[in-house]
């Protein structure tokens, strides 16, 4: 079943707006995607004729369990890109922007391709490179030649040690992160080839409340 | 004679402990790779003497680089190793330890760093870790001496082990031995993490940097002219009457002329007369040495708080674009107080390549203190103008030289790989031994070669070569630089003395324009004779001809654009 473009925005802004853990109502929508009500309840009815979304009393609106399905995967489609512009040194606005669009059209192959570049491999984990600021993570493995990981590990830069990123210098410099009680500074092209497992930073985990 | 070897990683002490047991002083930094050659001395263990051996800092045995390897070598010639342990840090430097353990060699372990661990809310039970490691174990603080006695006598029960681990059964085994000996109680550190934070991120850290080089720059000015004012020239007021009543003794001849010099409107100048005992002390102690004494004030504040490696990761991604690491700013550093240790401590980047391009740079565009110090007398009279033309000619020279060189040389930049080790208060006994262990360098150094530099300039005008040389080199010194006759002799002496050579420069009369021109020209031709030994040594014959080449053309071209666009 193919979707439209913006019927994939509207699946994605339900999605986006259950995440943060309010009750979704056509408005709400309306003014995520600034778009207008009727608009907004248009496309919903196409949507529920699909069998992806459903309307509870009080005019609360939840994700079918296909369409959840499907707007979960323009949601990491959308994250994903948003990743890779920024990696570009795109900034944030314009990076999310062009993501809205971008993760309309691309296919699943190219965007397999922007996956692994940007580390986020099979089973949630992002290089180091990823992280954000302050944001810690589980070290899950290195990639690289023996002596390349011999010389990490040595500095105590491991399998399941803990890791945060502290700052990334900007024009390709390097990052820093914290590993134990040491601070280590470290090449972009290392930080990508440690892959961590992101720990939700405390600004995330008051969000998801 | 028995070998003592000191090892541990980078930065834990090593310097500081082998200070201690040798009374030898060296130089101790709170920066990785402070120590770039092996040091030894003599140190006493009850009747015995034994020789210990610095060893730079290594973060294991396999060799994965040069100094890895070198060390790993170092310890089948040594009898007994010191392992320096960083207490706060015990996890990491662990690794090294079991590491020696395996290497049958007898080991004692200084857990040293011992104060901060109270700090820090880490609990070590010291005894309890000297069971699991089945070697001494002795708390240390290296820099006050605290527990080196107790370090000394534990020599004798020093024990290795000889079974080999993998590195997955010896990083299983420090996590026993972390989980038993060691207790963490969380602590927040608000204050040191906020300041952690401030200087590393860019957006904050950036504008920081250049608050803390423009400090550095302020307060060298300020306190090197206030010892002149209120310290050196007074002494020197003192000292007139001595050296008139030498110019009288004397009478005038060949004596005279060597000793006082000419005398200038009947009077000795201290500055221009050019005798070895009027302008010859008069440089080295009146002019250069109060900043000189101000300039290492700064530095190696800034080097024991551990500033420097937070602005190398700031400055690290130009830093590459000139084919180095953010690191080679602390040998860059060095190199404006004297090139010769900063091109010693250019070992600290990894490739022949990077070490090139960093001792040109810094030869050519890097004015040491003394003379700059000069410098700043030659063209202070003429403000910030003069100053600010000079040090920004010199600025755009040194970036252009190293985007040119990072093209045009094979090769490629590892990346940056680097601890950013704590900020520390400066440890004020230390830091003095080290600012008085600099200026003992600069006088040994500086006044044999002063006073050399100073006859050999009589040698040459008694004897008439030097109205030869000017006229030979007059083409290029007038011609070109638009320079007066007169300044050959001063770029001649350059190659034994800067801070002489420039102020031989004071007497001719020359315009702004003529003294920035010179300025630069001594600077960048050629670098003195005391740096051009050690990049021979460094370097080899063959690159440091290359280097100097690129300094003459360099020199030349910059000066005589100077000379049309000013």
């Amino acid at each position: 079943m193919e979707l439209s473009s913006s019927l994939e925005d509207y699946l994605e802004a339900v999605h986006m707006l259950g995440l943060e853990g309010k009750k979704v109502r056509a408005g709400d929508i309306a003014a995520k995607l600034q778009v207008s009500v009727p608009s907004v309840t248009e496309a919903l009815k196409r949507l529920a004729k699909k069998g992806l979304v459903e309307y509870e009393r009080y005019g609360e609106i939840t994700l079918t369990p296909e369409g959840e399905k499907r707007a979960k995967k323009v949601y990491k489609r959308h994250r994903r890109l948003t990743d890779f512009f920024r990696f570009l040194g795109v900034d944030k606005k314009t990076a999310a922007r062009d993501a809205c669009r971008a993760e309309h059209v691309l296919s699943d192959k190219t965007m397999e391709k922007i996956g692994e570049f940007t580390g986020e491999g099979p089973s949630g984990e992002i290089s180091l490179l990823m992280l954000e600021p302050r944001q810690s993570g589980r070290i899950k493995r290195l990639e690289g030649g023996a002596t390349f990981q011999e010389k990490l590990s040595r500095m105590n830069i491991r399998e399941g040690k803990t890791i945060k990123k502290m700052a990334a210098q900007p024009f390709s410099g390097p990052v820093v992160v914290k590993v134990g009680n040491s601070r280590i500074s470290l090449g972009r092209g290392m930080a990508m080839k440690i892959f961590v497992e992101p720990m939700r930073t405390t600004a995330q985990a008051v969000n998801k409340r | 004679m028995k070998k003592i070897l000191l090892m541990g990683n980078p930065n834990v002490g090593k310097s500081a402990l082998f200070s201690r047991l040798t009374g030898v002083d060296v130089a101790i930094s709170n920066y990785p790779g402070t120590t770039v050659e092996f040091k030894k001395g003599k140190t006493r263990i009850g009747r015995e003497t034994a020789e210990l051996i610095d060893v730079p800092g290594t973060y294991g045995l396999k060799a994965t680089c040069k100094a890895e390897e070198i060390a790993s070598c170092m310890v089948k010639e040594g009898d007994l190793v010191i392992n320096i342990v960083d207490a706060t840090n015990l996890e990491r430097n662990l690794y090294l330890t079991l590491q020696l353990l395996e290497e049958n060699i007898p080991v004692v372990v200084a857990l040293n760093f011992w104060d901060e661990t109270k700090h820090q809310g880490i609990n070590i039970d010291a005894e309890r870790l000297e069971e699991l490691l089945d070697v001494p174990v002795v708390p240390t603080v290296a820099v006050t001496g605290e527990g080196i006695k107790e370090l000394v006598s534990r020599f004798k029960d020093a024990r290795g082990h000889r079974r080999k681990h993998s590195d997955k059964e010896r990083w299983a085994r420090i996590g026993g031995i972390v989980d038993e000996a060691q207790n963490i109680a969380p602590r927040d550190h608000k204050l040191s993490e906020r300041l952690e934070e401030l200087t590393i991120k860019s957006l904050t850290g950036i504008p920081i940097a250049l608050l803390v080089l423009a400090l550095v720059f302020w307060s060298v000015m300020f306190i090197g002219e206030g010892l002149i004012t209120y310290v050196f020239d007074p002494m020197f007021g003192l000292y007139m009457p001595v050296a008139e009543g030498l110019s009288e003794a004397l009478g005038p001849g060949l004596a005279h002329d060597l000793l006082v010099g000419n005398l200038i409107n009947g009077q000795i100048d201290f500055g221009q007369s050019m005798g070895l005992l009027t302008t010859g002390l008069f440089v080295p102690f009146a002019m250069v040495l109060p900043y000189i004494i101000a300039f290492y004030l700064a530095l190696s504040i800034l080097e024991d708080c551990g500033y420097l490696p937070r602005l190398a990761t700031l400055v690290d991604s130009v830093m590459h674009r000139m084919g180095l690491h953010g690191l080679s700013i602390i040998p860059m550093m060095l190199g404006a107080g004297c090139n010769v240790p900063g091109v010693l401590s250019t070992r600290i980047l990894e490739t022949k390549r990077q070490r090139f391009i960093a001792m040109t740079m810094m030869s050519i565009a890097i004015p040491c203190m003394a003379q700059s110090a000069m410098v700043f007398a030659l063209l202070g009279p003429y403000g910030m103008q003069g100053l600010g033309i000079l040090f920004a000619t010199l600025f755009i020279v040194w970036l252009g030289l190293g985007l040119v060189l990072n093209k045009v040389m094979k090769g490629i930049t590892p990346e940056t790989f680097m601890e950013i080790t704590p900020y520390r208060v400066p440890y004020l006994r230390g830091l003095a031994k080290k600012l008085w262990m600099r200026i003992r360098f600069f006088l040994k150094e500086a006044i044999p070669f002063v006073l050399l530099g100073i006859l050999f300039v009589n040698l040459l005008y008694i004897t008439g070569v030097m109205d030869v040389v000017g006229k030979v080199m007059s083409p290029v010194v007038t011609g070109v630089l638009g320079l007066p006759e007169g300044a050959s002799a001063s770029l001649m002496t350059g190659f034994l003395r800067k801070d002489v050579a420039v102020g031989m420069l004071l007497p001719l009369g020359m315009n702004m324009k003529q003294l920035i021109i010179a300025s630069v020209m001594l600077t960048m031709y050629f670098p003195c004779i005391a740096t051009f030994v050690v990049m021979f040594k460094e370097l080899g014959a063959k690159d440091l001809l290359k280097a100097a080449l690129i300094m003459v053309a360099v020199s030349l071209l910059v000066g005589g654009a100077l000379n049309l666009v000013l």
